[in-house]
């Protein structure tokens, strides 16, 4: 009897501890939506408001369509700025969509033939492992200087192909990495039985190996979209006015438009959507990922 | 050219990757050399980089001097070490939490990890508005005192610190807990039952068995994490932007703002360039090995 209570104690404090991390995990992303759903004058209050009084979208409507419901009671010279403001905010969102998906596909492509060529013939053609381990280890801004200066001499700053080459660059270490890690679980039988069927060393991996590394390859995209789609650093510094993502925007709200919590919390949410399905998604090879595919989990 | 000789197949095969690294990392690399050792300061009339000064080491020498360099590296550095000793404490506790199965365990694993899945630089906006002085933190703090506690936390230097690695806890937790929640599973049974059997506590199996055996996990807990702790900028550049002053200014956002704000590229390369070759070592004799046996 006191053995059963006290393991019913233990699982309380076990739930407890447990309900707990998660409300403190929870609670700044439900600042934020809530935020994102509150009244202006709720927006920033003493005492703050942790409930909104009226759950609105106008702080949604004011980013996709620059909803003339705040510029009521606004200074003509205050209204021009807001209306501008929202005028621009739905065009981070398309270029955050095609510089992550573009990004993904480049490096995803180059990194799987690498990271097969590496996991079936040794280091010997691809690039050695620790070297675009380096690239994942450097801080962006470290080696911005030379690029920026490369960028301006070939016309690639602040433009599409400029930005996804830089991300597929700054990922294809991870997708090398985590695909290696893939094709190391698939038996090397798989491709000498392809090759004894008459296929050629690009018919094995095409036709044997590719398909049973669908789920990787998928993961892995996964994966490399949601680090494209959290760059802020790249756009920061190469883009800027042609290319413009949702951090970068979120960046000069909080600059320029001190004032504009709601709508800056709505653009936030939006933001943070696609890489929360997307983990989700790929939980269980979270670990592989941010390991580069050190720890199987 | 014949394909189906491995050689030639696997040269194929690395160069559209070998492409990419080389267009953006060892060219930009040897420009950065030659940059490092001019004065080139686009602003001050030296348009293009072959207009500038060679001006040899002397770029080297300021660094040394620069008290700011120095500082951005000290702050750095106070982030990572005490950022990371949080996460690696709260990711074992949560990893013990959820090492044995529970009712809810999934969705409980899903909400904590959601964190690390936040894009940085919302995570830093979210936190400049819980940071505020009329914001939730205080409030909940002065709920907790019971009198009105109002803490400058963005505008004064130390609690700017602070709130900066707070950011980074809550952010990468997560990675931590993951980390050590698949070393504790990994872990074979036999030695943790035989201590039990042998008389052991929960804590001397913890502390004497278990411990000692995750340490390879562990280490590419920590070496992942200093990997990305280091290069920590997005969040704090929405969250202080560095200040108030200089207080939250670390190595990457001073870069920055040596770089892009007051265009000395010359002096920023050869910054740039000694971090970079530190960093290569520490990957090449540090961070490498306690990735390398599980390739």
């Amino acid at each position: 009897m006191n053995r059963r209570a006290s393991g019913i104690v233990r699982s309380l404090f076990r739930y407890a501890a447990v309900v707990f991390a998660c409300l403190l995990a929870l609670f700044p992303i439900y600042w934020m939506f809530s935020t994102s759903i509150k009244l202006p004058d709720e927006w920033v209050a003493t005492p703050s408001v942790w409930f909104p009084s009226k759950p609105v979208l106008i702080n949604y409507q004011f980013i996709f369509s620059g909803s003339y419901e705040y510029l009521i009671g606004r200074r003509p010279e205050e209204a021009t700025q807001f209306y501008s403001f929202a005028w621009s905010s739905m065009k981070p969102i398309f270029d955050s969509l095609i510089l992550s998906t573009f990004g993904t596909l480049i490096a995803l492509f180059a990194g799987t033939l690498s990271a097969y060529a590496l996991s079936r013939y040794g280091p010997k053609g691809a690039p050695p492992p620790v070297f675009p381990l380096m690239y994942r280890m450097f801080p962006p801004v470290a080696i911005i200087v030379p690029v920026v200066i490369m960028y301006a001499t070939l016309k690639l700053t602040d433009t599409y192909p400029g930005i996804i080459i830089l991300y597929s660059t700054l990922t294809v270490p991870l997708v090398l990495w985590l695909m290696k890690s893939f094709f190391d679980e698939i038996p090397r039988e798989i491709d000498e039985a392809a090759i004894l069927d008459g296929c050629s060393l690009f018919g094995a991996f095409y036709r044997g190996v590719l398909p049973l590394v669908k789920a990787g390859l998928a993961v892995t995209g996964l994966f490399i979209f949601m680090l494209d789609w959290s760059d802020f650093m790249g756009v920061l510094l190469l883009g800027g006015r042609n290319v413009v993502t949702i951090p970068l925007k979120l960046a000069e709200y909080t600059s320029g438009h001190g004032e504009l919590y709601g709508p800056m919390a709505a653009m936030g949410t939006i933001a943070v959507i696609p890489p929360l399905i997307f983990g989700i998604l790929i939980q269980k090879y979270l670990v592989r990922g941010f390991t580069f595919g050190a720890i199987k989990g | 050219m014949d394909l189906n000789n491995p050689k030639t197949f696997t040269r194929l095969f690395g160069l559209p990757m070998s492409a990419l690294l080389y267009f953006l990392g060892v060219f930009p690399l040897a420009l950065e050399v030659y940059v490092s050792l001019t004065d080139w300061y686009p602003i001050g009339g030296q348009q293009y980089f072959w207009d500038s000064r060679f001006i040899g080491l002397g770029n080297f020498v300021e660094y040394f001097q620069d008290p700011l360099f120095g500082g951005s590296i000290l702050r750095t550095v106070i982030v990572v070490v005490v950022a990371i000793s949080l996460e690696f404490v709260f990711g074992l506790i949560l990893a013990l939490l959820f090492m044995d199965r529970f009712r809810g365990k999934t969705i409980f694993t899903s909400i904590v990890l959601l964190p690390m899945m936040t894009v940085p630089a919302v995570t830093g906006y979210i936190f400049r508005m819980l940071f505020l002085y009329a914001g939730p933190v205080n409030d909940a703090l002065s709920a907790i005192a019971g009198t009105r506690v109002s803490v400058g936390w963005l505008t004064s230097a130390w609690p700017a610190l602070t709130s900066v690695i707070l950011m980074d806890v809550w952010q990468w937790t997560p990675l931590m807990f993951l980390i050590l929640l698949s070393g504790l599973l990994a872990l074979p049974q036999d030695p943790i039952n035989a201590a039990y059997v042998l008389g052991a506590s929960k804590w001397q199996a913890f502390r004497h068995i278990m411990l000692p055996m995750m340490k390879p996990i562990i280490l590419v807990g920590l070496v992942i994490r200093t990997m990305d702790a280091i290069k920590i900028f997005d969040g704090v550049f929405l969250m202080t932007h560095g200040g108030p002053g200089y207080s939250t200014q670390t190595l990457s956002l001073f870069l920055y703002e040596i770089g892009f704000k007051y265009m000395r590229l010359g002096y920023t390369a050869a910054m740039a360039l000694t971090v970079l070759v530190c960093l290569a070592l520490f990957t090449r004799y540090v961070a490498i090995k306690p990735l390398k046996p599980k390739v």
